[in-house]
């Protein structure tokens, strides 16, 4: 496996993680718990943000792995 | 008259008058009366008897006894609310009993309580060892309560320096097979929504005895039919361990990298989901 596609499956599962956050923030009714997934949410979108700037890069670089 | 229609008639209608009495005079729980409400209890019990079985014949006297005292016991009920001076003098005040883990011998003597009976309330409280008793108090209605030395106390979260989830308390939704409205209304959720999760489960309503809804919404059943083996949900854990594989993955793209600004950007991401893990780990896993 190249290294984009690695990093292709990262995203992926982070942003499963992502989602099952999102759905707990809107499932919980306790507002500590909710503001907690909330935010933990919001990190985890920057890490994503960061990881598909990179994965660009990646296929500049390796033009024939390119696409899911 | 016949006697016994007599005391029919006075025992019936004497049932709902103690009923209502007692509802009046309040809540309180039968080993926690102080000596003075037990006896206004007693009163009104003995009273009601004698007046039922004939043994007061003036109904007008009997029934005057009894308003009197119900009276009295809530009036001095009332002003003990609002003064705290008559509030000591009917329900009379606690008495420390070991104070710095000393036993104060006084006031044992004043309460005519012995060493062995104060053991034995010690005892009673789970605290065998009078060498662990850091405070220990006989409250007004004969309870001993007792404060345990600091390195004896029950180890709390707080003293292991955790950080626990906070938890609201869980909504009962199903009861013997049948769904309750306003619980289920009260967290913002509705028949639709129980049925999705029930219908995961793979189950029907009238299998499940009780159901709760826990504070991050999950549904928690329990069946009649004990031989059912349900999946509990385990997506917080399985959040969790991809919480880590996802960190461990960038870790190990940061050392495989030859570019050093690709290197900090998975270091300094590897390390946010670990701030992120150790901020969810009470949430996720428990």
């Amino acid at each position: 496996m190249t290294v984009a596609s690695q990093v292709k499956q990262t995203i992926a599962t982070l942003k499963g993680i992502e989602s099952t956050l999102e759905l707990y923030s809107i499932k919980s009714h306790n507002e500590d718990e909710k503001s907690t997934y909330r935010n933990s949410l919001e990190r985890t979108n920057d890490i994503i943000d960061d990881l598909e700037k990179r994965l660009k890069d990646l296929e500049y670089e390796e033009p024939q792995y390119k696409g899911f | 008259m016949a006697d016994w229609i007599e005391v029919l008639i006075r025992t019936i209608s004497l049932f709902f008058i103690v009923l209502a009495v007692t509802r009046i005079m309040g809540k309180r729980q039968l080993t926690r009366l102080t000596p003075f409400h037990f006896v206004s209890y007693f009163v009104v019990g003995i009273l009601a008897v004698l007046i039922a079985v004939n043994l007061i014949d003036n109904l007008i006297l009997g029934f005057l006894a009894l308003a009197t005292w119900v009276t009295f016991y809530l009036v001095l009920d009332y002003l003990a609310l609002k003064s705290k001076m008559i509030h000591d003098w009917i329900n009379g005040r606690e008495t420390v009993l070991i104070k710095d883990g000393k036993v104060m011998e006084d006031s044992l003597k004043q309460l005519r309580l012995t060493g062995e009976e104060l053991l034995r309330d010690l005892r009673t409280k789970n605290a065998f060892n009078l060498a662990d008793v850091e405070f220990a108090v006989m409250e007004t209605t004969g309870e001993l309560n007792v404060l345990l030395k600091s390195d004896k106390k029950p180890v709390t979260p707080s003293d292991l320096g955790k950080r626990v989830a906070p938890k609201s308390a869980p909504q009962t939704v199903i009861l013997d097979g049948n769904i309750l409205d306003e619980p289920l209304s009260n967290i913002g959720l509705n028949r639709g929504w129980l049925d999705v999760e029930i219908k995961k489960l793979g189950l029907s309503l009238d299998n499940i005895f009780i159901g709760q809804v826990d504070s991050s919404g999950d549904l928690y059943v329990d069946l009649f039919d004990d031989a059912i083996q349900i999946p509990q949900p385990k997506v917080k854990e399985a959040l969790y361990a991809s919480l880590q594989k996802c960190q461990s993955d960038l870790v190990k793209y940061g050392l495989e990298t030859q570019d050093s600004s690709a290197k900090d950007m998975y270091q300094s991401n590897a390390n946010k989901l670990k701030d992120l893990m150790e901020i969810l780990k009470p949430y996720l896993l428990r």
